[in-house]
Formats: structure tokens, sequence, C-alpha cells
């Protein structure tokens, strides 16, 4: 009698483990989806004696590109104009338009 | 048979030598004649107007959220120099190959569009381009400063990608892979070669999607989103001076955008680019994929649906400023000339809207 005991409160621990598992599992599942939310730790002074004239000219863009087995899948085929050539391009004026001497 | 026989001739042209004097042509254009004028209007008979084979796509958008123009003229004395100015030019050596009859900055493989710098100068500080702006940042890990864009999407709201603010992976300046968030930021509207019209504005609180920070740092990205509140200036709100941007859901294809922001191959990421195009591709993880000739720089920039202002008269709906999405990535290769962007999500965790929703209740007057 007392073994059949034990043996259901470990079945019930077992349980309680398996549950408390499985919320784990569950929270950790829905926080990789959770945006992040920051404050500042600079004040907003800092942050505008921070960018010097030098330092916003040694600044870098940033790119990011997919990896090198990506394909882009086509939305809609077009129609190509194969023939088309492209000649005469445009240019500014080459007097002030406001100053019209007609 | 000689060439061109059997067959239907061609149309000849027809030419016209002029009759009338410039003088009497001018005189004739008197301003009565001028305002009494009427458009010409072409119209395809019934007929063939039903044999054109377009597919009516259905448009899911959801349009939540209208955009603005300034209600502050003026530049409220903000004006500053942050820089002097850069010499123009391109940050990339130019060894892309061209296609036999196209310039190489109009199609790339099909993905046809028009990148082309926003010109007059003097735009740049008209509504809405005012509400697209650089974005600076510092990584407080690799200690590199970096540039990406910008835009003003509600009163105190700025938008841009999540790779311009949070670290979620492996990059060229840091490829130890940790997380951490990027400090810093500086926002320069309307900025042009050094120069900052409606002065500079930094970020008081600021949210990137879960898709992002958990992402490993790789694209294509289903929501490369992130979104600041702004710190007034002079106790102005920065849409109080640039207007701000409407946005709406979904929709990302079929469509036809105008793509802004500050690529640094192009005038040295000193001078705002503005790219017209339609959806080309899918890029995966719900994303598109649209021909441009931007690259580096002009990362978090708006896409936007709707572009510009309206005239009188105009169909309903037209220029009001959609934000579609934000730029996202682009190619290695100098060919194809692409950009790919993030479809906005609606209310769901880590949703583009959802995230909006927790800045704009973040402080009162946010949105």
């Amino acid at each position: 009698m007392r073994n059949t005991i034990m043996t259901d409160r470990r079945h019930l621990n077992l349980l309680l483990l398996a549950v408390m598992f499985f919320a784990t599992f569950l929270a950790c599942d829905k926080g990789k989806a959770e945006s992040l939310t920051r404050l500042p730790s600079e004040s907003q002074k800092a942050i505008k004696e921070y960018w010097t004239p030098e330092r916003l000219q040694k600044a870098r863009p940033i790119e990011l590109h997919p990896p090198p087995d990506f394909k882009p899948e086509p939305l809609a085929k077009e129609t190509a104009s194969p023939g088309e050539v492209r000649q005469g391009p445009g240019a500014p004026p080459v007097r002030d338009p406001v100053h019209n001497d007609h | 048979m000689a060439p061109g026989e059997g067959r239907a001739q061609a149309p000849l042209p027809l030419t016209a030598n002029r009759a009338q004097s410039t003088a009497s042509i001018i005189q004739f254009w008197t301003p009565k004649r001028l305002l009494e004028a009427r458009p010409i209007e072409m119209r395809p008979s019934v007929d063939q107007f039903l044999s054109l084979s377009h597919r009516a796509e259905s448009q899911a958008s959801t349009h939540t959220g209208v955009g603005a123009p300034p209600i502050i003229m003026g530049n409220g004395n903000l004006t500053r120099q942050l820089h002097s100015p850069k010499a123009l030019g391109s940050t990339e050596n130019s060894s892309a190959k061209t296609t036999d009859n196209l310039p190489p900055s109009t199609s790339s493989e099909g993905a046809y569009f028009t990148t082309s710098r926003v010109f007059p100068d003097a735009a740049t500080t008209t509504y809405p381009y005012l509400t697209v702006g650089q974005l600076v940042f510092h990584n407080p890990v690799s200690n590199q400063d970096s540039y990406c864009s910008a835009s003003v999407l509600r009163p105190r709201v700025v938008v841009t990608a999540g790779h311009c603010v949070y670290h979620a992976g492996p990059t060229e300046d840091d490829p130890s892979g940790n997380r951490y968030f990027y400090s810093n930021w500086m926002f320069t509207p309307a900025y042009n070669n050094g120069a900052a019209p409606l002065g500079t504005w930094t970020w008081q609180y600021v949210i990137v999607s879960g898709y992002w920070s958990t992402g490993k740092g790789t694209v294509p990205n289903a929501q490369d989103i992130a979104i600041f509140e702004m710190v007034d200036n002079n106790n102005q709100r920065i849409g109080d001076f640039t207007g701000y941007l409407g946005y709406a859901i979904g929709s990302l294809s079929p469509n036809h955008l105008t793509i802004l922001g500050y690529p640094c191959n192009i005038d040295s990421c000193t001078k705002m680019q503005s790219t017209n195009a339609q959806s080309f591709a899918g890029g995966g993880k719900k994303t598109v994929i649209y021909g441009s000739a931007q690259r580096g720089g002009t990362s978090g920039g708006p896409w936007i649906q709707d572009f510009g202002v309206a005239g009188s008269g105009a169909p309903t709906g037209t220029a009001l400023n959609w934000l579609k999405s934000v730029s996202s990535y682009g190619p290695i290769a100098a060919e194809p000339k692409y950009q790919g962007g993030s479809s906005l999500m609606g209310n769901v965790t880590s949703g583009f809207l959802s995230l909006l929703n927790t800045v704009c209740n973040h402080r009162q007057g946010n949105c």
C-alpha cells in the first residue's frame, strides 16, 4: 500500500516536472518572436556631442546580403523588348530658365 | 522579292513646316486663350478596352494610418551644418556588367526601375520628402559608426530597419554573433550633404521586432523593422516640422512603390535618392524584391505607395503616402540590381503594427 502511494507520488512529481518543462518550452518559443525595447543610457546632449563632423564623415553604410544560394522567386513573366535601344539622353538647361530673354 | 514586298506597308510619317512666325505664335496664346484651352483625351473603344488582358489583382491591403503634412512651417531655427560638404561620387567600384541594350541603371535582369537623385535640392525640404532622412548610430562593441536611412511615421515616431538598431548575428564589424542594441542614434530629416535643414533629432525609446532580434542577423527576414520614439526639440515634435507618412499593412506585391534613402554607392551617401519600381520577385520569408540601384546606406529607408502630393481632382486615395516596407537587403554582386523588404505585419506579436502600437502607447502625443 505504502509502495503504491510512493509510486503514485513519483508519477505525480514526474507529471509536474513534465508540465513545468512544457510551460518553459512554450514561454521560450513565444519569447522567440517577442520584440525588444531599449531606453537610452546617454543624454540627448551626449549623443549630439558624440557626432562630431569627423565621426559623421567616417561612418560607414550598413549593407545586408542574402546567402549565396539565394534565388528570388519570379512573381510574373514580363514581355521583354529585346530590340530596344535607348539613345538621345536628356540634358539640363544650359541657360537659367527664369531669365528668359524673349 | 524585294524586302518589304508582300507585306502591309508601314504608314509614312508626316511633316509640316511652320507657317507662322515665332512672334505670331506667342501673340496667339493670349491669357484668355490659355485659360480657355481644353485637354485632348484619347480613349480606346469599348471592344479594345475589354480585350485588354489585365488581370485585376486583389488588393488585400489594409490602410490603417493616414499621413499628414507638417503643421509648423519653417525650420524653427533648428538648421545646422553638420559637416563640410563631401565630394559626390560612389563608394563602390563600378564594375557592373551591363546588358547590350539598356543602360545599367534602368534595368537589371527584368527588374525595371528608375533610380535618381531627388531634384531639385529644395524638393527634399518639402513634404513628403521631408519625412525622410539619414540615421547614424554607433556599434559599442566594434566601435564602428554607421549610416542608415529612416522616415517619420507619426508625430514623434521614426521607423527604420531592425538591422540598423540591433546586432542580431555575425557582421563584418563584429563577427562574434553576440546580440545587443547599437547606440547613439541621431536622425537628420532632409539631410543634404552635411546640411541639416531641420536640425538633428535623438531618441528616447526604441523597439525592434523579435523576428529580427532572434533571426541571427540573416536576411531575408520576415520583419526587419524597428521603431523609435524621438526626443522633442524646443518642445516641438519632429512630425510637427516634417509631417509624417501613412502606413498600410500587407500587399507588398503586386505593387508599385517609391523607395527613398541615402545609398553610399550614389552621391557618397549625402543626397536623398528615389527609386520608382514595381514588385519584381518574391524573396522568401514574406519579403518582396524590387529593382533598384540603391545599395548600402539606404537600409531602413521607406518604401511608399501613392507617394507625393495629390493634384486637385486626382482620384481618391492618390498621394496618401502609405509606408509599405523599409529597405532590408540587397545583392553582393553588382548585378542584378535590387532591394528586398519585409511586408509589414498586422497586430501579431512582433509585427509592425504591434511595435507601432507599443511606441504610440509609450508616451502621450507620440501618434
